[in-house]
Order: structure tokens, then C-alpha cells, then sequence
């Protein structure tokens, strides 16, 4: 019975369409041998790889820039930091009154294009989805921000998360900066669908 | 216990699946005790499942009507003609190798 449900649980790592096309097969491997550390390790590292292959553009590119915002989330110290480390970033306009400093960098640009191209190689997007991609990605990157913001305003944590002689954001322009942000996201990520369409159109892989 | 091989062509999941197939069709469980009792390597499940999804996706086997909950896998010509290619290209380099080995 246990070895049912630990079979199960490993099974939901896996997504749903594979589930469904293998997933009873592996079930009935995993409850017929023993299940050792060494056969848990292997489904998992499967699962994770298999994932990793299938997952689309823009949660592989979001996820990486969210572990980089992230970092920055960690490494901001509870005092006003350097400008090196400072998570947010006061902004020239009105609204929003700050910027994830990460996700208003040259380097981020350049990946919401990569994303907007990369998801029209992949599944011959048109520009408009590739740029509605791109803003899913610009979202999972700027979660760890949106989470510090409702952390602070719930008084869990204590993050200034700019640099000295910035004035300290209020926990809803934390919340606001990532996602004013994502029609932005959605400009370049539409710019790099039509570059994937018009000018880098490469054979999308038989694989897929 | 599942032991993945290291290194050579026993590293390729995918190469001993379309091997053990090459003799007919098998299902999944029988595929994994078939290369560990003929190669002495052991397929973890996972690695199992994930490397037959992936040669389902590229027409190298495919599926036959399901025995009960398992489907046996078939070899199609591409798988065929992938594994000779790719078997033939191994063949090589171990003539040379040996060749030279005996030469030295």
C-alpha cells in the first residue's frame, strides 16, 4: 500500500499528457519491485529531465531569471544595500514608482526576444502569443518580488531592497514593480516572434 | 537496483532499448530484465519510461495493442535502420581499436 502511494507520488512529477500515455505502465514497474532510494532517485532525476525537455520557452527562461531575482531577494541586506545588490530600483516616471532592477536591465530585454524567438521556433506562434509567452515569463521572474512584497506588507519579513539614499518603497510598489513591467514583456517578447518569423526561421526539430 | 552504466554505448538507454527490440517486440518490464540479463545493466524504471517516450516521439518504436496494462513496443524501419547505422559505426571503431591494440 505504501509502496502504491510513493509509486503515485513520483508519478505526479511527471506531466499530465505523459501520465497518461505511460503512466500506468511505470506504476506497474515501481509497485512490482522494491522500492529503493536508488529507484526513487532515478524516477525523480527522469521526471525532472523530462520536464526540463518539454517545458515551454518561457517557464525554462522565467524560471532562470526568477532564480536570479531571487538571489537578489536573498542577498539584500535588511539595511539599505549597494547598488549592486538592490533589488529595486527607483523609476524616472510616475508609475511604478520602482523597477526590478534586474528585470529593467539591457540583458533582460535581450532574453524576453530570445523567449519571444524561441517560442516561435518551437511551436510557430504568432507574434502576438509569443509576446503573451514572454509576459508568463516576466511574470514567474518577478514572483520572488511580488511574494518579499506581501511578505513585508504582512510584516513577515523586514527587506529594504534598494540602495542607500533611496527613499524605502511601500510594500504595494514592490507588489506593482514586476508587474507594470509586463506589457513591456509583451512588446519584445512580440518583437522576437517576428524575428523568428521573418528573418531566423529554422526547421522545428521532427522531435516535437 | 537501478544502475545507471557510465560511459560506451552500455550509457545509452536508448541504444539498448532498440537493441533488446531488435528481436521482436517486448513491453517495458521485459525490455528492462532483457537488457539486464543479456548486458548485465540495469535500467532504472524512470530512465526507462523517459528514454521509450522519447523514441515513441521519434518513430523509432511504437506501440502495439496493449496486453493488459502493458504495451509491448515494436521496432519501426527508421528504429531498424538507426540501430544498424549506429551499431555498424561501433563495429568500426572497435575493429580499429582492436586492430591497433595488436599492432602496438
Amino acid at each position: 500500500m505504501t509502496r502504491q502511494l510513493i509509486a503515485k507520488a513520483l508519478l505526479r512529477i511527471y506531466s499530465a499528457a505523459w501520465r497518461r500515455e505511460y503512466g500506468d505502465e511505470l506504476m506497474d514497474i515501481l509497485v512490482e519491485r522494491p522500492m529503493t532510494i536508488r529507484i526513487v532517485t532515478d524516477v525523480i532525476s527522469a521526471a525532472l529531465l523530462h520536464r526540463a525537455r518539454t517545458a515551454a520557452p518561457s517557464t525554462v527562461l522565467g524560471l532562470a531569471s526568477m532564480l536570479v531575482v531571487f538571489a537578489g531577494v536573498v542577498l539584500t541586506p535588511t539595511r539599505y544595500g549597494s547598488s549592486a545588490t538592490a533589488v529595486l530600483t527607483p523609476a524616472s516616471i510616475a508609475f511604478p514608482t520602482f523597477t526590478v532592477t534586474f528585470v529593467a536591465s539591457e540583458v533582460y530585454a535581450v532574453l524576453l526576444i530570445v523567449c519571444g524567438w524561441w517560442t516561435r521556433r518551437r511551436f510557430g506562434y504568432s507574434p502576438r502569443s509569443c509576446g503573451l509567452a514572454t509576459m508568463w515569463m516576466s511574470l514567474i521572474a518577478g514572483l520572488p518580488v511580488i511574494v518579499a512584497g506581501v511578505l513585508l506588507a504582512l510584516g513577515a519579513i523586514d527587506v529594504t531592497f534598494v540602495s542607500a539614499g533611496s527613499a524605502r518603497p511601500l510594500p504595494l510598489a514592490a507588489i506593482i514593480a514586476p508587474i507594470a513591467r509586463l506589457p513591456e514583456a509583451w512588446i519584445w517578447g512580440a518583437l522576437g516572434g517576428s524575428v523568428g518569423k521573418r528573418w531566423l526561421r529554422f526547421p522545428v526539430p521532427a522531435s516535437r | 537496483m537501478a544502475r545507471k552504466p557510465t560511459s560506451g554505448p552500455a550509457a545509452d538507454p536508448e541504444l539498448l532499448i532498440l537493441s533488446s527490440l531488435a528481436s521482436g517486440p517486448r513491453h517495458g518490464y521485459a525490455i528492462m530484465t532483457d537488457i539486464e540479463n543479456e548486458m548485465g545493466v540495469q535500467l532504472g524504471p524512470g530512465t526507462l519510461y523517459t528514454a521509450i517516450s522519447r523514441l515513441v516521439e521519434r518513430k523509432l518504436i511504437r506501440p502495439d495493442a496493449p496486453d493488459g496494462r502493458q504495451r509491448p513496443y515494436r521496432l519501426t524501419a527508421a528504429g531498424a535502420a538507426l540501430l544498424e547505422e549506429r551499431l555498424t559505426a561501433m563495429r568500426r571503431v572497435a575493429a580499429f581499436g582492436l586492430r591497433r591494440l595488436r599492432t602496438a
